[in-house]
């Protein structure tokens, strides 16, 4: 078996593989950051498909070995942090690629029914859940992040990116089968921090680095 | 529907007059109580059932009482529910038969809140774990007979490494973490991390959630795997089905050697740079020995593969050159008697079990020919197989042998590169019926128990010649279309699901199966003592 392997190996053309390490430093300062996923995609691959190749070690560095040549895009994610990511061309080893991630902010607190209550969401059934969306330079939304809060209607978004941020509840039906008739929560609307159903009365919240906005606590209005 | 109201209208007008301006006059109330206390429970969600389905659904007011008025004569079902509480006992009165106009009022269900469990997760170096979840399980089996902690309830941590389990009925719960291997590396099992921070279930702590309790710091540090070395497996796909010489081969499936079963299984995606000409890379291999296959499909949906052993040991692997071929058509016929002929005209389902990774390879399309029960499988690859009948025969019916040249090849064989020698696929009609009852002590019928029949040489359900049911309500049960033979019979009471199909359990109670001899076209009475299945 391995002579054969030898063989067609002479027979086809063998790309020389390389190495990519670097290094992956907290932004804006020179601190390390270990447990930081280091993903190897193609040019323009999704990471839907991929998965993590390594993790940086407690002095932020990461090594990739055996890497066929070609363009790619190495992402660094953490928990928490802000995915940063940069393409390399690894036709000969890349050395000393530099990542720098920011702490993303969090926005967290209560929302409550308006009936004052906790309505802890479940994908099959329903509840009261929050999102949260980042405001654009041209008064327009980013996409949602959305989730559903807990048996206390506590809810917590954290990774967020510096900006200005607005934050809604609403309660929701995920299957009209559990649902009860008559529904009174049917009148309840979706509602903006710190209470309005009015979008235009929303509170922008500004969300910075490492920030940890708490307490944006609200009730349904109906 | 309106057409169905108009014409039961009409019914009543013709047989009773004077009912035929009223509507059903019958009710039902009740009340949800706290479980042991008189506290009213408000927000209960009550549901009114009927038949199979859910007619209404309302909640209880602040009293705890619920009401269904203007209800015709039927049998009814009533189900409080509600996310977050559970039932403590039956509800009187559960299942009603409702007569005409009548009220019933005295539907009490008793429910109580349930519990939650928090903690905090922690790296060894004291930071948090972000984003990973939490399950509280109860020990039990996968469907595949893999022992596991089942999940119950989970949650995710936040980012402080804190997570909230709610909706928690009482019990006793393992508490565990996936570590998630951030490599793209084909591990074995997960990285499982419990509580109190114990790679194993069996030195866990569990922990008890009583009713209404919120239990907090439960907080346990992962144990973080091992750092290993990876290596990549990297060549060329040649002998690609014409006009799919230039597409890139996408995933490949990476197989631990031997019958590993099914989840280890992992695919793999092509991550090569330039995936022309067949060209691959895996990345994130563990030192082993793997067997691989890339699927390739041609345009009439043909499967290409090959199976290609590669042993990685210190270094990667590099120009490993994989010649898929197209899988070959495996022919037979389905010989059965003139009197069951209708079995050709049911559309049955063959298919063939690989003895090398329990895989199952059958067609979608409709496989035999229903007068002359000759059947074609198409693209099965080199390997062992058994063959599996999966469509439900008459009930004397069942599958006695498949022959091939002459001999029998019921427990199995080979699929080479050619077509192999055709397969007769005989169904015999004088199967053997086991009719048996389970008993408990003092001689008590056990409702519900598992039966199990295996031949009496074998422990292994991978194979056409196992029979499971489960007693009914007077502890009977009925096997039947059994292939002649020597089985041994076990009845389990609470045997965990798929418990028997768990090899160290079958193995624990083997010398307490019954034998039992079976008897072409006979029936043969047994009676069981259950065994008792110790947590």
């Amino acid at each position: 078996m391995n002579v054969l392997l030898l063989i067609v190996g002479l027979l086809l053309p063998t790309p020389q593989n390389t190495t990519i390490d670097g290094v992956v430093t907290r932004f804006g300062t020179s601190e390390p950051l270990g447990k930081v996923e280091i993903w190897l995609l193609r040019d323009g691959e999704s990471p839907d498909q991929a998965a993590p190749e390594t993790v940086t070690d407690s002095a932020g560095r990461f090594t990739l070995r055996d890497v066929h040549p070609g363009r790619y895009v190495i992402e660094a994610r953490r928990g928490s942090y802000i995915t940063n990511s940069l393409a390399v061309s690894a036709d000969s080893p890349v050395a000393n690629v530099k990542l720098a991630l920011a702490r993303g902010g969090v926005i967290a607190g209560r929302a409550l029914g308006a009936d004052g209550k906790p309505f802890a969401g479940r994908d099959d059934t329903g509840g009261i859940r929050v999102s949260v969306a980042r405001v654009l330079r041209d008064g327009t939304l980013a996409s949602p992040l959305e989730l559903p809060t807990d048996d206390r209607g506590e809810y917590r978004i954290y990774g967020l990116e510096a900006g200005w941020y607005i934050v809604w509840g609403e309660f929701k039906w995920n299957n009209l089968y559990y649902k009860p008739d008559p529904a009174p929560r049917d009148s309840w609307k979706a509602t903006y921090f710190p209470g309005t159903a009015d979008r235009e009365k929303a509170t922008f919240l500004e969300v910075t680095e490492d920030a940890v906005l708490s307490r944006i606590d609200f009730t349904l209005q109906q | 529907m309106k057409v169905t109201a108009a014409i039961i209208g009409f019914l009543i007008l013709t047989t009773a007059p004077s009912a035929s301006t009223q509507a059903p006059g019958g009710s039902i109330e009740g009340t949800v109580l706290r479980a042991n206390t008189s506290e009213p429970l408000a927000g209960i969600f009550v549901s009114l059932e009927a038949g199979y389905g859910r007619i209404r659904t309302i909640e209880t007011d602040a009293d705890g009482h619920f009401s269904f008025k203007n209800l015709a004569s039927a049998d009814y079902t009533i189900e409080p529910w509600r996310d977050g509480y559970f039932a403590v006992t039956a509800v009187t009165n559960r299942e009603i038969h409702l007569g005409v106009n009548e009220h019933v009022r005295d539907v009490t269900g008793r429910m109580e809140r349930a519990s939650t469990l928090s903690g905090r997760i922690l790296y060894s170096d004291g930071e948090p774990v972000v984003g990973t979840e939490v399950v509280a399980c109860e020990p039990g089996y996968a469907p595949g007979g893999e022992p596991e902690c089942t999940p119950v309830e989970s949650a995710k941590t936040d980012d402080r490494g804190e997570y909230r389990i709610f909706w928690l009925a009482p019990g006793d719960y393992y508490v565990a973490t996936d570590y998630v291997p951030a490599t793209a590396g084909m591990g074995p099992a997960p990285h499982r991390t419990f509580y109190p921070g114990t790679r194993e279930q069996s030195s866990a702590a569990s922990v008890h959630v009583n009713a209404r309790a919120d239990i907090a710091a439960i907080d346990f540090t992962v144990i973080e795997p091992p750092s290993r070395p990876l290596f990549t497996i990297s060549g060329n796909v040649v002998g690609l089905p014409a006009g799919f010489e230039d597409k890139p081969v996408e995933t490949f499936q990476l197989v631990p050697p031997g019958a590993t079963p099914l989840p280890y299984n992992r695919v793999i995606r092509n991550a090569a740079a330039d995936r022309s000409n067949g060209r691959f890379v895996l990345r994130g291999i563990l030192p082993g020995s793997y067997e691989i296959y890339p699927v390739v499909k041609d345009s009439a949906n043909r499967r290409y593969t090959q199976l290609t052993p590669v042993t990685v040991v210190d270094r990667s692997v590099e120009n490993l050159t994989i010649e898929v071929r197209p899988g070959v058509d495996v022919r037979g016929r389905i010989v059965v008697d003139e009197e069951n002929r209708d079995v050709l005209r049911g559309n049955p389902q063959i298919s063939l079990r690989s003895k090398h990774d329990d895989t199952y390879w059958w067609d979608d399309k409709r496989q035999v020919d229903p007068n002359s029960g000759a059947f074609v499988l198409h693209n099965i690859f080199p390997g062992q197989y058994e063959l599996q009948y999966n469509t439900a025969l008459p009930p004397d019916c069942y599958l006695k042998d498949v022959r091939q040249g002459g001999r029998s090849v019921f427990d199995g064989f080979t699929v080479g590169g050619e077509s192999p020698e055709p397969l007769d696929v005989i169904i015999g009609s004088d199967g053997g019926i086991v009719d048996g009852v389970v008993s408990g002590d003092n001689h008590v019928p056990v409702n519900g128990a598992t039966i199990l029949m295996l031949p009496a040489q074998s422990l292994s359900t991978r194979s056409n010649q196992y029979f499971f049911a489960e007693s009914g309500k007077d502890g009977s049960f009925r096997i039947f279309g059994v292939r002649p033979g020597d089985y041994k019979i076990y009845a389990w009471i609470h045997a965990p699901r798929f418990a028997y199909r768990n090899a160290e359990f079958r193995r624990r109670y083997e010398q307490r199966g019954t034998p039992i001899s079976v008897k072409a076209g006979l029936a043969t009475a047994v009676s069981l003592r259950g065994i008792l299945v110790e947590p």
